[in-house]
Order: structure tokens, then sequence, then C-alpha cells
């Protein structure tokens, strides 16, 4: 009987170190990730690594990088330098060396490759510049993000906008694809779970200069994607409302009722969320009634436009900046904005005419960095210059019918109007030199049939001044800058 | 091992040696893309000249782009220019490419190769460059502009006959020269492009 009783009393012990390993073997490796992760999106998984940050940049670890995509084999390790056969290549890097060798190629990355603690890491870069040379998926990645899109993934995205109401506020998210959402609390913040699908959102964080919400972050470092939405100091009630058959997500929040404070702060239940009618109303981004502004980003995908002397790309600095506008104007409630590219993808310029000619009316304006050879800060407007002895009026009989290639040449009156607005806004900005707007063989611009004006920024050439472009101060002025400038010429 | 052998030993490995040095220059030789400097192009176009039949010496007009501004600079030069047109568009054209004298920027980058020149009927000149003139423009809606129209502009400028100039690239029909400025059309001569304090193209 004595041994029965210590039995017994081992019994849980035992369960309990059980337990506790089943725990620590499941645990583990995500409480081996880090502070922050790295997330890679596949077709039917994703995957987290740790992000390490060296120097400032975000450094990822080679090998488990790799073994994300394949099985790299024959690793050779010697003086300073690591190489393995991956997917029929031979890779090689070297510690302290941006050059890396993907079989007979070289391939230069913006910061040294690392050899820390017996682990070989890699710049974020290298998954496009490197990755992208040796595995045939194609890979969507936007500079300064944790994530990273592979093969047939689309990630979904929002535009986001904010009014307020009377004893609370409304935030309006319009999805570009059909969203599932459930919803939950944690320690005084509202989670809203974005259904597992993959998503990019416009930025990671929006703060709010507002008493009743605070702040809507995204995170997904779990693998997880969720929006978390931080209300202000005072007692809050959430009212979740999924519109629009699932695209778009209305968050009422209000001052709680005080007969109400038992319910407080908490969110209603997930199925509430249910999608409603497409009658229900509300604001709506993207509602028809509010002008269409199109941004185009140039270039994009594997054209990656021009390049400066410090790495800056311009289908990059483009995406950045062209999102900083689209932010500003969706802030000012008076635009529906429309993007003709989603992250980093490859679009002809017939496409980015397709998409500002099907949202009829919309103001065009095309963002681009170049070499403008002035070694200061530059930015030159440009409207389309037709072919000489082409007409720019339009018939104004009933069938008139315009070829392609001349559909801009009727608003070119129009277009040099929005450019004068965006020089006048641009030359306010201090520090830069402006250009007087130019008629230029613009092809992007030939078939786009709207008022249509084409940005483009420098210099590149100079070094001092592609660090300069990439001042986020200097982002905001010049989005501030052209969104007055929209205004001006819309309304 | 005798001493022959140890000669003969070190003998081999040097040949070895000198081998594969010469075989990696040959293959970074290869896989270098063929770069011909302003001096290469200089002398590339004093042999056109004394490969053709002599005539008078003639004062043409170049246009290069002005350093940091979005315009063109006209710049002279006495060339003896021969006899068959579309030889004189080539010899022009490579005037140009030989780069402003006056510290202007270059036009045509100076690897650029004219692969052929065509004249139409209809006074539209075609020139053919190889895909360098792409890839050695820099990319950006000024840039482009300004290359297309210093070409243009020279050509309009220096043989009345010619109205309308088509850049062709590899022989083919381009969208556009580097992204941004259309090629699918023919262009005219445009003195706006020009800077207005000097002389303009005549047209």
């Amino acid at each position: 009987m004595p041994s029965l009783t210590k039995r017994a009393s081992i019994l849980p012990l035992a369960l309990g170190l059980g337990w506790a390993v089943v725990w620590a073997t499941l645990l583990g490796p995500s409480r081996a990730l880090g502070a922050e992760n790295f997330i890679f999106y596949f077709p039917s998984r994703h995957e987290a690594l740790p992000l390490r940050q060296i120097d400032q940049s975000g450094y990822l670890p080679l090998e488990k990088t790799l073994r994300l995509f394949g099985r790299p084999v024959n690793k050779r390790e010697r003086q300073g330098r690591v190489s393995w056969r991956f997917n029929r290549r031979q890779l090689e890097v070297r510690a302290g060396q941006k050059r890396v060798r993907v079989g007979r190629k070289r391939v230069d990355l913006p910061f040294p490759v690392r050899h820390l603690d017996g682990e070989w890491w890699v710049p974020i870069s290298f998954l496009t510049e490197v990755l992208g040379e040796i595995i045939p998926d194609a890979m969507e990645y936007h500079a300064g993000t944790r994530r990273i899109f592979i093969g047939e993934v689309e990630p979904n995205s929002f535009e986001l906008r904010f009014d307020s109401l009377p004893g609370g506020a409304r935030l309006t998210l319009q999805f570009l694809q059909q969203t599932s959402i459930s919803a939950a609390e944690e320690e005084g913040n509202w989670i809203l779970y974005l259904g597992g699908h993959p998503l990019q959102p416009p930025q990671p964080r929006f703060e709010f200069s507002n008493p009743i919400i605070k702040s809507l972050a995204f995170d997904d470092q779990d693998g997880r994607p969720k929006l978390i939405l931080t209300p202000g100091p005072d007692q809050m009630t959430l009212r979740p409302l999924l519109a629009e058959g699932g695209m778009v997500l209305i968050l009422d929040v209000a001052r709680s009722d005080p007969a109400r404070t038992a319910e407080g702060r908490t969110p209603r239940a997930p199925e509430s969320i249910a999608p409603a009618p497409a009658a229900s109303g509300g604001p709506v981004v993207g509602a028809d009634s509010l002008p269409a502004v199109v941004l185009d980003p140039g270039h994009g995908g594997i054209d990656s436009g021009a390049r400066g002397q410090n790495g800056l790309s311009e289908k990059d600095w483009t995406w950045r900046f062209t999102y900083q506008v689209r932010l500003a104007l969706i802030a000012t409630g008076k635009f529906r904005v429309v993007m003709t590219r989603n992250g980093d993808q490859l679009r002809s310029l017939d496409q980015r005419a397709i998409t500002a000619n099907t949202n009829r009316g919309a103001v065009f304006v095309s963002f681009h960095l170049g070499h403008t050879g002035a070694g200061q800060r530059t930015v030159a407007p440009y409207i389309y210059q037709p072919p000489f002895g082409t007409t720019t009026a339009r018939s104004a009989g009933a069938l008139s019918f315009v070829p392609w290639e001349e559909v801009q040449n009727s608003h070119l009156p129009e277009s040099l109007r929005l450019a004068q607005y965006l020089r006048d806004e641009l030359a306010a900005i201090e520090d830069i030199a402006i250009r007087e707007p130019v008629s230029a063989p613009v092809r992007l611009l030939r078939s786009v049939d709207s008022p249509a004006a084409f940005i483009e920024v420098g210099d590149l050439s100079s070094l001092e001044d592609s660090g300069d472009l990439e001042d986020p101060e200097f982002i905001l002025q010049l989005a501030q800058a052209v969104v007055r400038a929209i205004e001006r010429f819309s309304y | 091992m005798s001493l022959g052998m140890k000669i003969l030993g070190l003998g081999l490995m040097a040949v070895a040696l000198a081998s594969v040095l010469y075989l990696r220059a040959l293959v970074r030789q290869l896989s270098e893309v063929p770069y011909l400097p302003t001096a290469e192009a200089r002398v590339q176009l004093k042999e056109s000249i004394l490969g053709s039949a002599p005539g008078e010496p003639q004062t043409i007009s170049l246009f290069f782009p002005v350093p940091g501004e979005g315009m063109l600079r006209r710049e002279e030069r006495t060339l003896t220019l021969v006899s068959a047109a579309p030889d004189r568009v080539r010899q022009i054209l490579m005037a140009l490419r030989e780069g402003s004298r006056e510290g202007m920027e270059g036009a045509i980058p100076a690897e650029t190769q004219i692969r052929a020149v065509y004249l139409a009927p209809d006074g539209i000149v075609y020139v053919d460059f190889d895909q360098t003139l792409e890839r050695a423009v820099s990319p950006g809606i000024r840039s482009e502009t300004l290359t297309i129209y210093a070409i243009v502009n020279t050509l309009a400028v220096n043989l009345p006959s010619i109205q309308q100039v088509r850049i062709l690239l590899e022989g083919r029909e381009a969208e556009t020269l580097a992204g941004h400025a259309d090629l699918s059309r023919a262009y005219t001569p445009d003195p706006s492009w020009v800077e207005p304090t000097l002389p303009n193209p005549d047209r």
C-alpha cells in the first residue's frame, strides 16, 4: 500500500512533466522565433522564421530560409564562405560580402552577408534578388514589410476610411477580396481575425488623434492575419458589420451606454459579424458617388525601373510614395482611390490605362523616379505630347470612334490644368527644384481617357540625393502637395 | 625522382596554371558586354569619312542635353559629309554619338551601334540601333525624350529632306525607349526641346 500511495503521488508529477515536455515540443519553435518574425505565405501553408536586426537592417537565417523552398545539399563551409547545391544551382555566399554567387552569375545584395553565432544571415532582399533566380515561383515582397507571398498567393488588402459620428467613430475597411471576420477581446483591445487569408495592409499601423479610436494595427506574426483595434481611454462598445458580401467591414465604436456598463468594451459575438445586405447603407470607401482618382505607381514586378547609386529602385519608391498619396486622399473623404497595381506586380502600360478608363471621369496621376541630372531634389510634371499632325479635338457626333492611341488627345487642356496645379502645390515645398509642366511623348498617358499627369521625381544620379528621396518627411510633403493639387482640380 | 622529371613536372604545372588563367580571362571577356568608349566611336567616325567619296567640309549642328536641365543645346561641328543620303545619316549620327566637346551630356551612349538606316520616299528616315541604346540610356521620361529629340532634331536640321524620324531597336518597332518615351511613332523635330536663348532648329 505504501508503494501505491507513492505511485499515486508520483503520477500527477509525471503527467505534469510529460505535459510540459509536449508543450515545450509544440511551442519550442515558435518561442525560438524571437521578437520579430518574417512570414512566408505559400499557396497551401505559411511559415515563420526569426528576423534579426543587424546594423538596422532585417536579416534572415540563410539555411532555414533555403529549407522552406527546397533541399540544399552538399554544404561546404570553409574560410568565411559557405556553399550549397540548391535546385540544381550552386549557391555561395561569403561573410562580410555583398556579392552572392548563383551558378555562374553574381548578384549584389544591398547589405553584406553575416556569419553570427554559427549561423549564416542574409538581408531580406536575398529572397527576391537571389532566390527569385533559383526557384520557379513568382514572389511578391514589399520593401519594409515582414512577409512575402510566394507563387499563386494573392494577398488581400484594404482601403481605410475614418468618420466621426456623434458620440463615436466609424472605421470603414474596403477589402480587395471577400473576407470573413471573427472577433475577440484581449487586454482591452479588439482583435479581428481575417479568416486566415494572407493580407498585405496599406501600412502596418494607423494612428488616430481621436478620443474614440486610438489605433488600428495589422499583425500576422503568428501567421494568423488580424487587425488589432485599440479604443480610447473611455469605456467603449464595438459594433462590427460585414457588408457588401464580405467586401466591406464597418466598425462602429461608441462610448458605452452607462446603463449597459456591464457589457463594457466587449465586442459583439463573432456570429454577429454576419454578412449584411448590400443595401444596409453606411458610408463605404469606394462609393460610386465620389470622384475617382487613379494612382499609378510606376513599374513593378520584374520591371524595377531606374535604380539609384545606393540601390534604391524606382518601383519600390513609387509604391511607397503612391501609398502615401492614396492614404492622404482617402483621409479627405472626398475621393474614391484606385491603384493600377496591387503591390509588386508587373502591369503593362495599356493595362494601367485600362484601369484608368474603367473608372470613368477619374483623375489619373502616374509617379516615377528618374535621373534628372539636376544633382538635387527635383520634381517635373509632364503631360502627353501627341504625335505631330494628330487631332486633339473629339468629334461631337453621336457615334465617334476614337483610336486607342489617341484617347488622351481630347483631354490635353484639362491635363495641363492638372499639371499646373501639381506644379503650384509642389513648388511650395522647400529645397526642391520644380520644373514647369512640359508636353512629352509619355507612352503610358496616350490611352488614358481622363485628365492625366506624369510626375518624375529626381535626382537618382546623385548618391546623396538618392538617400534624400527616401526621407519620410520629404515623401509626406510631396504626397500632401499632390493631394492638395487633386483637391483643387476636382472641387 | 630524377632532375629531368622534376623539371618536366614543374613545366607541366606552369602550363596548366597558364591555361587556367587564360581560360578564366577568356570566359570573363566573353561574358562581358562589349564596351565601345568614346575614343572608339571617334575612330569609327573618322574611318567612315576616310572610306567615303570626299566632299566639301560643312558645318553641321548637333544637339546635346544640357546637364541638369530638361533641354537640348546646339553645338556646331565641321564635317566632310559623304554624298549618299543613308551614309550621311549614319555619319551625322556617329558625330552625335561621339559626344559633346562643350561639356554637354551624351545624346547617344558611345557604345551604341547603328545597325541600319533606311530612307523612305515620304521623308521618313528609319534608324535602327542595337539594344545598347535601350540599356545604356538612363530610364526616365526626361532622359529618354532628350535622347529621342537629340537624334530627331539633329537629323532634320542637317538633312532638310528628312521630315520625320522613326527609331527602331534591333530591327523592331519598340513600345518605348527605356520604359517611358513612346517609340511606336515617327517623330517630327520639336524646337521646344532646344534652349530658347540659342538658335532653334528650322523646320
